[in-house]
C-alpha cells in the first residue's frame, strides 16, 4: 500500500469516528446554541415576572389566592417560550398545544361552576366587597364573614349557624356591608300618647343621646313627630353611632329612652279602640247570681 | 401621679377611688367597681390620654372650640384649650382601670365613609394660661401660612405625652400648620418650664402600637 492510500484511509476513518461522534454539522450546532439560549431566557423571564408578582401582587392577595395564580402565569411563560423555543429543530409542539386546549375546553365545560367560583373568588378579592370579620348581609343571611377560599365565602350567622355560599352567588349578590363606614345610624319609631307633653318627649330622647358617649355629636342626633297614629303620636329619633357598637348602643338606647319616659312622666300607649254607642243599650249588672241594677246608656 | 393610702378617698372631676384595708373602690360616670388589694400594695393614679373609657374605640381626639379664630396669613399665634384626660388606676404597677373625670363624647371628622371617629371635647380659647378647672391644658402654636377661620383641630392621642405641672395636668405643645389644609403635630416640648413627665407605658396593660403624631386635612372636611 502506498504511502497516499495510507493517508486517504486514515482520513477516511478519522471523518467516520468524527462524524459518529459529532454528528451535526456547524449550522445545526448554532440552531442547538439558539435553542438553549432561548429556552435559558425564557426561563429567566418567568423567574423576574415572579419576582416582580412577588414584589408587587403577593401582599394584596391571600396566600390561598396568590401561589395558584403565580405558579399558572410561571408554568404558561415557560411552556410558551419553550414551544417557541424547540420549533427552529422542527420541533413542532402546535398539535400538543391544540390537544391541551381541546382537552382544557373540555374540562371547563366540565367544571364550569368551579371555575366560575373560582374567578369569582378571585374578583372577590380584587373588588373587596367584603372582609375576614366584616358584619354582612348576603341577600337574606346576615352575620360576620368567618373564611373566604378560592371558590366559597363562610358567614357565621348571629345565631351561630355557619352558611357556605359559593363564590359566583356570592358575587352577583347583594351586599351589605355594616362596617364599610366609620359610622352608621340607628333609627327608633316610638309612639307616646296624645295627653303627653310632645316637648317633654323630645327633650327626654334628646338628654338620652347626649348623655350617652357613643352617640355622635356630629352628625347631629334628631327628634321630630312623624306621624299621628291611630293611638300614638309617632316620634322619629335618629342618631349616629361608630358602626362596629351599633347594636350594643341600639339596645342599650331603648332601655334609657323608656326610663327616661318614665321620669319626665311620658306615656307610651297601647293600642286602644273609642267605641261610641249611638243607640241606648241595657246593661245588667249581677251580683251573687242576682239582678240588682239595671242601666241604660 | 396621685398615691390613694389605705382609709384614703380622692376624687379628680367625676372619677372618685377610695381604699380600705382589703378593697380599691373605683366610681366615675361609666362604672362602679371594686378590686381586691392588699393593704400593702402601693395604689396610685396616673393621668393618661383619654382613650379607654368607655371603649378604646378611637386614637384621636376633636378639641372643639366655642368661638371659631381668624387665623391670618403670616400671623402666627399661641393660645391655650383645655382637654380631658384619663386616670390609670395602678395597684403596684398593674393597671386596675382606667377612669375618666370628665363627660366623655364622641363625634365624626370627616365623611361617613372614610372618615374617623374621634373622641369629642369642647372647650374655650383661651390667650392667657387659665388656672381654673380640672382638665388638662394644651398649648395650640399656629404656624399660619394662610388665612382660615379654624373651629377646632384633631390630635392623634396615641402619643400624646403627659405632663404635670403644680397639679395640673398638661400635653406636649402641639403646632398646627395652616395651609391649603391643616397639619397638627405634636412637639417633643414640655408645655412650661419644669413640668415633669408623666411614663404612660403602663405595666402590663396599655402599650401604644400605633405611633402617629401628626393628622391632617382639607378645609371643608
Amino acid at each position: 500500500m502506498s504511502e497516499e492510500n495510507i493517508t486517504t484511509t486514515i482520513n477516511a476513518i478519522l471523518h467516520e469516528v468524527t462524524d459518529a461522534i459529532f454528528p451535526w454539522s456547524y449550522s445545526e450546532v448554532l440552531k442547538i446554541l439558539g435553542v438553549a439560549a432561548a429556552v435559558a431566557l425564557t426561563v429567566v423571564i418567568a423567574l423576574g415576572i415572579r419576582l416582580i408578582m412577588r414584589r408587587l401582587v403577593r401582599n394584596r392577595l391571600p396566600r390561598h389566592i396568590y401561589i395558584p395564580i403565580e405558579r399558572l402565569v410561571f408554568y404558561s411563560i415557560i411552556a410558551i417560550g419553550v414551544t417557541a423555543a424547540l420549533s427552529p429543530l422542527g420541533i413542532n409542539l402546535t398539535g400538543l398545544l391544540v390537544a391541551g386546549g381541546v382537552a382544557g375546553i373540555v374540562v371547563g365545560f366540565a367544571a364550569q361552576t368551579v371555575v366560575a367560583n373560582a374567578l369569582s373568588g378571585i374578583f372577590l378579592h380584587i373588588d373587596r366587597p367584603l372582609k375576614l370579620g366584616d358584619p354582612v348581609q348576603v341577600e337574606n343571611i346576615s352575620g360576620h364573614v368567618i373564611d373566604i377560599s378560592i371558590f366559597s365565602t363562610r358567614i357565621k350567622t348571629w345565631d351561630g349557624n355557619i352558611v357556605r355560599i359559593p363564590n359566583d352567588k356570592l358575587f352577583s349578590s347583594l351586599i351589605t356591608n355594616y362596617t364599610a363606614s366609620v359610622a352608621r345610624r340607628i333609627e327608633f319609631k316610638i309612639g307616646i300618647s296624645y295627653s303627653s307633653d310632645i316637648s317633654k318627649a323630645k327633650e327626654a330622647i334628646l338628654k338620652v343621646f347626649n348623655d350617652h358617649p357613643l352617640v355622635l355629636v356630629n352628625p347631629p342626633p334628631e327628634v321630630f313627630v312623624e306621624d299621628f297614629g291611630d293611638s300614638a303620636i309617632v316620634l322619629a329619633a335618629r342618631c349616629w353611632v361608630p358602626a362596629p357598637l351599633w347594636f350594643a348602643t341600639k339596645k342599650e338606647l331603648l332601655e334609657l329612652i323608656k326610663k327616661a319616659f318614665d321620669e319626665v312622666g311620658v306615656e307610651i300607649p297601647f293600642p286602644q279602640l273609642d267605641l261610641h254607642v249611638k243607640e241606648g243599650v241595657k246593661i245588667v249588672i249581677k251580683r251573687e247570681n242576682k239582678e240588682v241594677a239595671q242601666v241604660t246608656s | 401621679m396621685i398615691e390613694v393610702s389605705v382609709g384614703g378617698k380622692v376624687s379628680v372631676g367625676e372619677a372618685e377611688v377610695s381604699r380600705d384595708s382589703e378593697r380599691v373602690y373605683v366610681k366615675d360616670r361609666y362604672q362602679e367597681a371594686s378590686y381586691i388589694v392588699s393593704k400593702e400594695s402601693r395604689v396610685v393614679l396616673k393621668p393618661t390620654p383619654p382613650l379607654n373609657v368607655p371603649l378604646r374605640i378611637t386614637e384621636y381626639l376633636l378639641l372643639q372650640f366655642q368661638e371659631p379664630i381668624l387665623i391670618n396669613k403670616n400671623k402666627n399665634m399661641n393660645f391655650w384649650v383645655k382637654a380631658p384626660y384619663e386616670l390609670a388606676v395602678l395597684a403596684d404597677d398593674t393597671v386596675l382601670t382606667y377612669l375618666t373625670p370628665f363627660k366623655v363624647k364622641h363625634t365624626l371628622h370627616g365623611e361617613i365613609i372614610g372618615g374617623t371617629i374621634c373622641r369629642y371635647f369642647l372647650t374655650s380659647t383661651y390667650f392667657r394660661r387659665p388656672s381654673k378647672g380640672s382638665e388638662a391644658l394644651v398649648r395650640i402654636s399656629i404656624i399660619a401660612r394662610n388665612t382660615a377661620l379654624m373651629d377646632g383641630i384633631v390630635l392623634p392621642l396615641s402619643n400624646v405625652k403627659i405632663y404635670v405641672s403644680n397639679g395640673r395636668v398638661f400635653y406636649n405643645v402641639v403646632r398646627v400648620t395652616v395651609n391649603k389644609g391643616v397639619k397638627v403635630e405634636l412637639l417633643n416640648e414640655a408645655p412650661v418650664p419644669g413640668a415633669t413627665a408623666i411614663d404612660t407605658s403602663l405595666g402590663n396593660v396599655g402599650k401604644f402600637r400605633s405611633y402617629s403624631e401628626s393628622y391632617s386635612w382639607l378645609w371643608g372636611w
